[in-house]
């Protein structure tokens, strides 16, 4: 098995992502910025439990969002803890500090950090942190793959959850063990387990625990092959997510009855199935899922013997498959290929398909018998735990024997062996059951945490989406007063014409030409200035109408003097609009030889106008406090170089300090007042550059001089 | 008469130019044009008491026109010339300010052209 795809399977599987909404989200992270800033401005703060738990919660809340800057957090928290000894504050931020580290995929790192939270937390006493890390080691091991060390953990921290007496947690620990037996391979077992996970979710109502139990125990019935229970299962899942709005699980439940149809070459229903899991998967953008709908679709095609569209669909799939570099679908899709071109008689492309289809399995063997190995280490450590239980009892049982029946040895023996077989198997009954308990205890962290990150990723979208709506009202003043200029231009300039058309009337009637041919150019440069004002309003409207859009993230080619221009103007006018008594000089100069280039271009406008909303900001700042000689001055350049354009704002306002530098690209960082930042513009504006364009954005500052960023992007 | 307009716009020097087509034609008015209020005071100090009238827009980067309209009426006494401000519509706040400075009278965006020539009459 694809260690990739066990992941990935898994994530699926438990549900990770549910688009909920939840402003209380966006607000905690905020708030909690705001209050460790204000921490930050009293008298020995450091030496406050109060700030570290909520340095804490802010790196715990983070660790998905921008796991770097919650791995700082967290060893700033480490720190203050060890200087005041406190021991719950540390363990928790070790534990903080594993969970980010897991999230980056460090998982060396993430067991040692979550080894310090441990020692600390058991060495106090501090058993729910106990629980909590246990199943957080149990997480990292299955990333890693390693099933026993996996599920050793999740029963210990099981174990403290239930004397805890969370239904959460519980229920989750049990989805959990369910997972690992699943990916072993062990279905009754993963069905026994989710099903325990499905009551407790329900106990509680906890919607995604019910959905995911639904879920994953249909897949259990699908891989046994009882179709009737899977989709009685799959159906009853659907149902809740028509109230989550769980589109990943959707695609994983659509996907599953595909597969279900097609193997019960029920097609039509098949192709049904397929076609909408393609949907979903496209809207999710899961590459993974929509190769797989794709062969599906191709699949069935092929059994009706439409041969084209089973080409083109399957090779579709196949194409994805490969770009992901997913060898369960590779091999799939090779196979089906290689089925395919034998049954449209061309040899040759069928034996280069079957060759190919070998070649990927036995590579995905290989990765099974690693796996099978692993496998049998843990069955060789349970049995080697019974061994050793039943030892130790056959030997107390027949020294007994030995005294009482000396005599009827022979006899005796027999009877012996037969009552240490029955004792022994009602030990390990016992010791099974115990293990039982504990297994259903260790899942309850589990979902406590599934339910923390889907929040996150929730507050990450909403962040996002706040700090646009926050610089689309910034540009909203502005873009009143900027359209309405064009606007009278083409008023005036239309009445004017009208006006110099009923002259060129009379001046013709008198026979004056010259007169009219004058006319005549006047109006002509008219219409052109009216075309001109025109086009200004619309490019406005058009920009304002891109920046508040979603998620239309298109490259497109663009004039990036003109973009620049405009939102310079925006950003001046919007700022006028707000603030009567601001003002500052500004400049541009354009390097004309730039021509079009293929960018996003609402994302670049974004970077733009924050860019420079924040240097009028600046330099608005130090006039306050600098004498009348004083002129703020922003100044826009762009500039083309071999292969790079660079834009380059600069502004002669406070500049930022040297020891501040390094953060303000940092989520939430803000020098504003409480609340007239989001602490995300530069942030945001960073990604868009070096993730969405790969450019680089780069800041030089002096004190008290001004500061000046430059956007590289490559062309 | 002659009138210094100072706007950022450029485009508006050919609006006005057409606008008063036959007054330029007859010399009734001569216009001059400043694109900032630097530019307006520059013209100011090098030709003074020749512009009659000054016609200023607020919102224009660098010196804006209330700035301009201080600048004028401190600075150019005797007599200082007659300042007309273009407000955008509704700006009230910006409407105060002018006339604390010492405005003479008020355009609103967008400017009613034949309402400006009726108030010229009365100037001239």
């Amino acid at each position: 098995m694809n260690s990739n795809s066990t992941i990935r399977n898994l994530f699926m599987a438990l549900g990770f992502l549910t688009p909920l909404f939840s402003f209380a989200q966006t607000k905690e992270i905020d708030s909690l910025r705001i209050v460790l800033h204000n921490y930050a401005r009293t008298k020995n703060y450091e030496k406050d439990t109060a700030y570290i738990n909520k340095l804490n919660n802010f790196a715990f809340r983070l660790s998905y969002l921008n796991t770097d800057s919650s791995v700082l957090c967290s060893l700033q928290s480490i720190t203050l803890s060890k200087n005041i000894s406190y021991y719950y504050g540390m363990a928790e931020a070790y534990k903080n500090a594993g969970l980010s580290l897991n999230f980056k995929g460090n998982y060396d790192s993430a067991l040692v950090m979550l080894a310090e939270a441990l020692k600390i937390s058991d060495a106090h006493q501090i058993n729910a942190m106990s629980g909590r890390v246990y199943h957080n080691i149990a997480i990292v091991y299955t990333n890693l793959g390693n099933y026993l060390k996996a599920s050793e953990n999740y029963f210990r921290a099981l174990k403290i959850r239930e004397q805890i007496g969370e239904k959460l947690g519980i229920s989750s620990s049990n989805n959990g063990i369910g997972t690992i037996y699943f990916l072993q391979g062990r279905y009754k077992d993963a069905e026994e387990y989710y099903k325990k996970a499905l009551q407790i979710a329900k106990e509680i109502n906890y919607r995604n625990g019910i959905e995911t139990g639904y879920a994953n125990i249909g897949e259990v019935y699908f891989r046994l092959g009882d179709y009737k229970q899977a989709r009685s299962y799959l159906t009853q899942a659907l149902k809740v997510t028509e109230e989550t709005r769980d589109r990943d699980t959707k695609t994983f439940i659509k996907t599953l009855l595909g597969s279900m149809f097609s193997k019960e070459g029920k097609y039509t229903e098949a192709m049904q199935e397929w076609r909408e899991a393609n949907a979903l998967a496209t809207a999710v953008n899961s590459s993974e899922y929509k190769s797989r709908s794709l062969t599906g679709i191709g699949q069935v095609f092929y059994k009706q013997k439409n041969y084209d569209s089973a080409l083109y669909y399957i090779n579709k799939g196949l194409a994805i498959a490969t770009a992901i570099n997913y060898k369960e679908l590779q091999s799939e899709g090779h196979e089906l290929l290689s089925l395919l071109f034998e049954a449209k008689g061309n040899g040759m492309q069928a034996l280069f398909h079957a060759k190919q289809f070998k070649l990927y399995a036995d590579s995905i063997n290989n990765l099974e018998a690693q796996q099978m190995s692993t496998n049998l280490a843990a069955d060789y450590e349970y049995s080697k735990k019974e061994l050793l239980l039943k030892t130790d009892f056959e030997k107390k049982n027949t020294r007994q024997n030995w005294i009482i029946f000396s005599a009827f040895a022979a006899l005796l023996t027999a009877m012996i062996i037969a009552f240490v077989v029955y004792r022994s198997r009602q030990k390990e009954k016992k010791i099974n059951h115990i293990l039982t308990l504990q297994r259903d205890e260790i899942h309850a962290q589990r979902n406590h945490l599934e339910k923390a990150l889907t929040d996150l990723t929730i507050t990450q979208k909403q962040l996002i989406q706040s700090e646009k709506m926050a610089s689309l009202g910034e540009m909203t003043a502005g873009i009143a007063h900027e359209i309405q200029n064009p606007l009278n231009f083409v008023n005036n300039f239309s009445e004017v014409s009208k006006e110099l058309l009923a002259e060129m009337n009379e001046a013709l009637e008198k026979g004056n030409t010259t007169e009219a041919k004058e006319i005549s150019q006047s109006v002509i440069q008219n219409l052109e200035k009216i075309n001109h004002h025109g086009k200004r309003a619309d490019a406005i409207v058009k920009g304002m109408l891109m920046h508040s859009r979603n998620s239309n993230l298109v490259k497109e080619l663009t004039n990036i003097n003109a973009l620049c221009d405009e939102y310079l103007r925006l950003a001046y006018q919007g700022l006028r609009a707000k603030d009567k008594t601001f003002n500052a000089k500004f400049n541009s100069t354009f390097d004309e030889s730039i021509g079009a280039i293929n960018i996003q271009p609402q994302e670049i406008g974004r970077v733009i106008l924050n860019l420079i909303n924040n240097a009028f900001y600046s330099v608005n700042e130090r006039k306050k406090v600098s004498p009348d000689s004083y002129e703020p001055t922003v100044i826009l350049k762009t500039k083309k170089t071999d292969n790079k354009i660079e834009i380059r704002i600069a502004d002669n306002g406070k500049g930022i300090p040297q020891n501040l530098v390094d953060k303000i690209f940092q989520p939430f960082f803000t020098t504003k007042p409480t609340g007239q930042g989001t602490g995300l513009g530069l942030s945001l504006s960073y990604d868009i550059i070096t993730k969405g364009h790969n450019g680089e954005l780069k800041v030089n500052s002096k004190e008290g001089e001004g500061a000046e960023f430059v956007i590289i992007l490559p062309v | 008469m002659k009138i210094l307009v100072v706007d950022d716009e450029k485009d508006v020097q050919i609006l006005f130019e057409q606008r008063f087509r036959k007054e330029i034609k007859e010399n009734l008015i001569e216009f001059v044009f400043a694109f900032s209020g630097e530019e307006a005071l520059v013209y100011l100090n090098q030709h003074e008491h020749e512009a009659v009238l000054i016609l200023s827009d607020i919102n224009m980067p660098g010196m804006s026109g209330l700035e301009l309209l201080e600048n004028i009426k401190h600075k150019f006494h005797k007599p200082p010339p007659i300042v007309m401000m273009i407000t955008a519509y509704g700006d009230s706040e910006n409407f105060k300010i002018a006339k604390e400075l010492g405005a003479d009278d008020f355009l609103t965006k967008p400017v009613d052209f034949t309402s400006l020539k009726e108030k010229l009459k009365t100037i001239n």
